[in-house]
């Protein structure tokens, strides 16, 4: 507990985790410490009512104007109740209350509650909180609504060929989005509530049978170990349930489409929703994934293997190529052919720093530059990264400093580093670029291929959920090894990742391919495919 | 021993980059002249022989490294010598072949450097993936397997397209009939590098489906036999046999007279890469192996206590071992065979066999 | 103790990157390209090594290059010593960067060097050496001094050594009147009792004091030019005689190292006349001993087409190739026969007949090994057959001169 050094708070948390409180019987008593509660927060609304054959009793709505959906509130539950208020039988409390409370679910999940930590829980989602005067308890309405985004485009992850709709920060809608997508009964939903302090809608979704129950429950184990006041993103849970902390690659992957999170679930993974933000986590994630694009699985299968090889290719470029100058440079020179020796020798003979230095300065001012383009507005960064790469590079190769050869270099690596379609797997190439820069200029092609055994020894050793990071590859697993650095025709990828599902891991059925006719008719006899378990 | 699994795929991939090892550097077998490539595929057949010997030896204890079932065999005291003998062994090996290749690249790439920083960086990367543990080091074996196998393809059809080949330079075969083949066999190819797989029955144990295990072992034996096989009648049938005699490390010799036009030239550091990863492979196994063996016979909880002063052991001795490379050559040649190889590699397993089986039969 | 270790670890790595001063490594302002290199003999029996330093600021195209390019593309230094390593110690003195030469193509070795002392005795230190590479190439100055080619400027080709170098492939592959030869040929033959060292000579034309200034490459036609002539015979190492002509390319052809060449022929009592070229040649040369005496048979196997024929001539005519054909057989012929013949007379083997015998009948060859240049080789019979087949006669087929006469 050592997030709040405040001993007021401490005492706060403790106080609240003793005894629930209980409603009182008398309104005005609950509305004072609702208020005091609340602290007389302008935007929770009271709306009074009188019912009652003589308009006697005193019944309080109270909800939160912005997250509760006003309308709804409006229309059905405050005119339905002030329409029937004469109705109301006064005289037993408790008819009265449950007629309320059978009036109200007929516009939504209806409960009562006597303690205040549900009702403050509640109100604060939204929900509508019905006091009646003389009874302890109080009726919630479910009424969660308030503004959203409408559905666009995503923005991190496009795709040519696909569906254009993104997650939205509302859980619900999100959830809804992948439901559509995946309209099977197995698909479970389990929801908690997880920040001390902003109490945010987290949410996990599996298909039941796919994925591994041992995954599941350590997923459900993970999230409730988490103790911390807020969880604004998904950032935040991720790195609060990782495999392992100090790595530069990471075990969990996020998207923001609903096409990818469902395609992973079928895959055996489990999607986490956090109410507030786009981004969803799937876990367990291997490395192969993080270079996977949306389009391949739309696409056919020469153009994405050709794309995803390519892919991996850049990757490993954007790591090695600055390391690979410097040490050809400074070690071996012999690998060069002599004309380009001679004309990189002239272009030394101009520059006063060694190799090591100029490749440094400018791989750092060039992730100055990109820095800066992020934070500007998006007409202005894209021009300012671009025109302040080039300019700064032309004017400093001409007053010297450096040389063509490392601006070209320095491009090429930044080029690479766009090509990765994830985004945290650029990041964590872009600062292991530097250490092995450094290795390269102290012992050349030896220091590099050290550097990468160990990369590759690390890459090795990670787990995400207890799957090895680099399966399928290593452990080399040939049947899903069709949809790694190659993307084999989808009649061919017949099996799910053998390690992330347990049982369940046929996907596809025999006979598959596709093919001509055999004789002029349309229909081909043979090749009925899929179709055979329905017959 | 320590809670881990691969599997067989695996297991041929580790054999295989084993095997390669450093043989690739050294001259293997040139004592029988022209006739080299063939003293090694003797040693390969003589290699199957030791191999289903320590599987042999193996089904008697299936879940325990050899260090650990000498002591089952031969009982606490005997048993706990051996497995300390076996334990030296390992270490030391693995101090030779690093200071084979410590001696490789200050000769070919850094002149300047002295061995013992190249040494050291070899052995800290090396105590980093084996800290990880054996199936780290089995999923590094599958991914730089790829890479060994695409470089080994790639020299192959380079050296083909340059038309060095001239397989006259392999004739004539047998000049000497084949005595001289069978004598280069039974003192050099037999025992490095197909001997030296004594050092997988530190590994058996972890292998997780024991069915066609041994199926797997063979395999590898072969495969990376063959290449060894191919690689010293390349280099032959390029170089002629004086030439490979006199090198140093013969397979750089002829990388280097790869020329295809001005652009493809002088690309041997690219193939120091294929015997890195061979070289890295064989220390990392004899040095796991050492490991282990200690940990079981000292009973050390934490193995990664270990691994700090046994890797600073090997880094000291493979630097202090000869004064110069020739040196360390020639006790390759002449002592290391003779004092360590036969005895290590067959005379105590077949000890160990027979009593094992000895033992079997009186307790029926 | 998990985390200790692996703080441990990088940080000791990272100092020892960083402390060590990166040993081996080299700028490449910092290093001197050494592009050919000449070996001679002083006065005073001592060796004298020159350097042909390419000046990468002069040669290069790119927008660095300082003040244009004015200077030549080449600088040359030499240094007197009892071997090589020393005199690498002692160009150090001159030279204000390290001497590297992973780049040097050329091997220039003095006349005087290759008929005096041989070259058995110098040429350890190219071959142990890991910079140099093997597959450099190996010449012989003929009549200058090593150092005077290293110093001649040549048009074109910036450097000179990769003109020679660029010289011997294309004549090799065009008229067989030289080969290339690098190191590694040139030691394993010295090695061999069953073949002799064969190189290639250089000669310079013209005047070399003038071939040295830059103007020389201001004027349409150079004032000296590096010409590649002849080849020169070794017998024990040491060089014994020089073959030029028609001859090298007999030997050419035996060895297996040109196949386009060009043979003119006589018609009707006017001489070359008809020029034909091959276009693919193929040797085979056996031995084998017959009656216990060594026999040699060489087949050779010609394509080609005419491409000239300044006579009337019906070329239409197939009988009239088949006639060309056996006269383009005789000529080869002879010229094969001429060059075995003067190697025999020089009792060297160049050609490696000795090395087929050995790798065919070892232990026979065992016996006559020692004597095998002295006494046998001169003796040795040999079979040539010649098979040429004209293919094609260019885009005519009767000359127009033939229109003329009739």
């Amino acid at each position: 507990m050592a997030f709040s050094p405040n001993n007021h708070n401490q005492q706060q948390i403790q106080n609240d985790q003793r005894k629930p409180h209980h409603l009182n019987k008398s309104l005005a008593v609950n509305m004072d410490y609702l208020k005091k509660r609340i602290g007389n927060s302008t935007d929770v609304i009271f709306r009074s009512i009188k019912i009652g054959h003589k308009l006697a009793l005193q019944l309080t709505i109270v909800y939160v104007e912005g997250i509760a959906d006003d309308k709804k509130i409006d229309q059905y539950l405050i005119s339905t109740i002030y329409n029937k208020r004469k109705f109301y039988d006064q005289s037993i409390l408790q008819d009265t209350f449950n007629k309320i409370k059978d009036e109200v679910s007929s516009m939504g999940s209806v409960k009562q509650s006597e303690n205040w930590e549900d009702i403050l829980a509640s109100l604060m989602s939204g929900n509508t909180i019905i006091f009646v005067d003389g009874i302890d308890q109080a009726i919630i309405a479910n009424t969660a609504g308030g503004e959203k985004r409408s559905i666009e485009e995503p923005i991190t992850q496009v795709s040519i060929r696909g569906a254009r709709d993104g997650f939205i920060e509302s859980i619900r809608t999100n959830t809804a989005m992948v439901r559509k997508r995946i309209q099977n009964p197995d698909l479970w939903l389990e929801t908690f509530k997880i920040g001390r302090t902003t109490k945010t809608d987290v949410a996990i979704m599996y298909i039941k049978g796919i994925a591994k129950d041992e995954i599941v429950e350590e997923v459900r184990r993970r999230l409730k170990r988490i103790n911390i006041d807020s969880i604004l993103e998904t950032g935040y849970i991720e790195q609060l349930i990782e495999d392992q902390t100090w790595t530069p690659f990471p075990t969990v992957y996020h998207a923001e489409r609903p096409d990818v999170v469902a395609g992973n679930l079928l895959e055996g993974r489990v999607a986490i929703f956090v109410d507030g933000t786009p981004f969803v986590l799937l876990v367990p994630a291997v490395f192969i994934q993080f270079f996977q694009a949306v389009d391949d699985y739309y696409a056919r299968f020469d153009i994405s293997s050709a794309l995803r090889f390519l892919r991996v290719l850049v990757f490993l470029l954007s790591i090695i190529v600055p390391a690979f100058y410097i040490a050809i440079t400074t070690f071996h020179q012999e690998m060069i052919p002599t004309q380009l020796l001679i004309v990189l020798a002239a272009q030394r003979e101009a520059v006063p720093f060694p190799v090591f230095v100029e490749a440094f300065l400018m791989e750092v001012a060039f992730e100055i530059l990109r820095e800066a383009g992020i934070r500007l507005p998006r007409p202005v960064g894209q021009t300012v990264s671009i025109v302040g790469a080039l300019v700064i590079g032309q004017a400093a190769v001409q007053a010297g400093i450096v040389s063509p050869a490392v601006i070209i270099i320095v491009s090429i690596t930044a080029i690479a580093s766009f090509a990765t379609p994830s985004y945290s797997i650029a990041i964590s190439a872009r600062l292991i670029r530097f250490i092995f820069m450094i290795t390269a200029s102290s012992f050349g092609f030896y220091g590099i291929f050290l550097g990468m055994v160990i990369l590759t020894a690390h890459l090795c050793s990670l787990r995400s959920f207890g799957i090895p990071y680099l399966e399928p590859l290593a452990p080399f697993v040939p049947k899903n090894a069709g949809d790694t650095l190659v993307r084999l025709p989808l009649w061919s990828l017949k099996e799910r990742p053998r390690l992330i599902v347990g049982e369940n891991n046929i996907r596809e059925g025999e006979h598959l391919r596709p093919g001509p006719p055999k004789t002029r008719s349309i229909r081909n006899d043979k090749t009925e495919g899929g179709r055979k378990d329905e017959s | 021993m320590e809670n881990a699994k691969i599997d067989k795929f695996q297991l041929f991939v580790l054999i295989y980059l084993f095997e390669l090892g450093s043989t690739l550097l050294i001259p293997l077998g040139i004592d029988a002249k022209n006739d080299a490539w063939l003293a090694i595929l003797l040693g390969m057949v003589g290699g199957f022989l030791l191999l289903s010997l320590y599987f042999a030896l193996y089904q008697y204890h299936p879940d325990l490294q050899l260090t650990e079932y000498s002591i089952k065999i031969l009982g606490k005291y005997v048993g706990w010598v051996v497995g300390f003998a076996y334990s030296v062994y390992f270490l030391y090996i693995a101090a030779r072949v690093l200071r084979d290749f410590g001696d490789m690249l200050v000769t070919f790439a850094y002149p300047e450097t002295p061995l013992f920083i190249i040494n050291f960086m070899l052995i800290a990367t090396i105590m980093y993936v084996i800290h990880k543990g054996i199936e780290v080091l089995a999923r590094t074996g599958e991914i730089l397997f790829v890479l060994m196998c695409l470089l080994g393809v790639l020299g192959f059809i380079l050296i083909c397209i340059t038309g060095l080949i001239d397989f006259n330079n392999l004739k004539p075969v047998l000049e000497e009939g084949i005595k001289p083949v069978l004598n280069v066999v039974f003192t050099e190819t037999l025992y490095v590098p197909f001997g030296e797989t004594i050092a997988f029955t530190m590994i058996f144990p972890y292998v997780n489906n024991h069915k066609n295990m041994k199926l797997t072992g063979y395999a590898a034996m072969a495969g990376s036999g063959m290449v060894l096989v191919l690689t010293m009648a390349i280099n032959i049938a390029v170089l002629g046999y004086g030439v490979t005699y006199r090198s140093q490390f013969p397979l750089l010799t002829t990388i280097q007279q790869i020329k295809i036009g001005e652009f493809l030239a002088r690309l041997d550091i690219f193939f120091i890469i294929a015997l890195m990863i061979g070289a890295f492979f064989k220390i990392s196994i004899f040095y796991y192996g050492a490991l282990f063996g200690f940990a079981a016979l000292f009973n050390v909880k934490k193995i990664s206590k270990l691994i700090l002063p046994l890797g600073f052991i090997a880094l000291l001795c493979s630097a202090a071992m000869a004064r110069s490379a020739q040196e360390h050559i020639k006790i390759g040649l002449e002592y290391v065979p003779m004092f360590l190889h036969i005895p290590f590699q067959i005379i105590i397993p077949v000890l160990l066999m027979m009593t094992a089986f000895a033992r079997k039969k009186f307790r029926k | 103790m998990n985390l200790k270790l692996f703080f441990f670890l990088p940080i000791v790595l990272l100092t020892i990157a960083v402390v060590s001063g990166c040993y081996s490594q080299r700028e490449l302002t910092d290093i001197a390209i050494v592009t050919a290199t000449g070996l001679d003999k002083s006065e005073d029996g001592k060796y004298v090594q020159s350097f042909q330093i390419v000046d990468p600021g002069n040669i290069s195209s790119g927008e660095q290059a300082k003040g244009g390019g004015q200077g030549p593309p080449i600088t040359v230094y030499s240094a007197k010593g009892n071997n090589v390593s020393e005199i690498n110690q002692k160009i150090s003195k001159k030279v204000s960067r390290r001497l590297y030469f992973s780049h040097t193509q050329l091997l220039i070795i003095s006349e005087k060097i290759a008929r005096e002392d041989g070259l058995d005795h110098i040429l350890d230190a190219f071959e142990r050496d890991n910079q140099y590479r093997s597959t450099m190439i190996v010449v012989i100055a003929k009549g200058s001094k090593a150092e005077d080619f290293i110093k001649t400027l040549t048009p074109i080709d910036k450097n000179s050594g990769r003109k020679i170098v660029k010289s011997l492939e294309i004549t090799e592959n065009t008229s067989g009147e030289n080969i290339k030869v690098n190191l590694k040929d040139v030691i394993d033959d010295l090695m061999s009792r069953g073949k002799e060292p064969l190189i290639s000579g250089v000669e310079l034309i013209g005047s070399k004091e003038k071939g040295q200034k830059m103007d020389t490459l201001q004027k349409t036609e150079p004032e000296s030019l590096i010409e590649v002539d002849g080849m020169a015979l070794f017998k024990n190492g040491k060089l014994v005689n020089w073959i030029s002509g028609k001859t090298c390319r007999g030997v050419s052809i035996i060895l297996k190292k040109t196949k386009i060449f060009n043979v003119n022929l006589d018609w009707k009592g006017k001489k070359n006349v008809i020029a034909y070229q091959s276009i693919r040649s193929n040797t085979d040369v056996s031995a084998k001993f017959q009656n216990n005496r060594p026999v040699v048979a060489i087949q050779i196997e010609i394509e080609g087409r005419i491409s000239e024929a300044n006579v009337p001539i019906d070329l239409s005519n197939p009988k009239v190739l088949v006639k060309l054909e056996k006269k383009i057989e005789k000529k080869i012929q002879k010229e094969i026969y001429a060059a075995i013949n003067k190697a025999k007379k020089d009792k060297t083997d160049v050609f490696g007949f000795g090395e087929l015998l050995y790798r065919s009948y070892p232990n026979k060859w065992k016996k006559i090994e020692r004597k095998w240049n002295d006494v046998y080789f001169p003796e040795v019979q040999t079979k040539v057959g010649v098979n040429v087949f004209i293919r094609q006669t260019g885009s005519k087929n009767k000359s127009h001169m033939t229109e003329l006469d009739s």
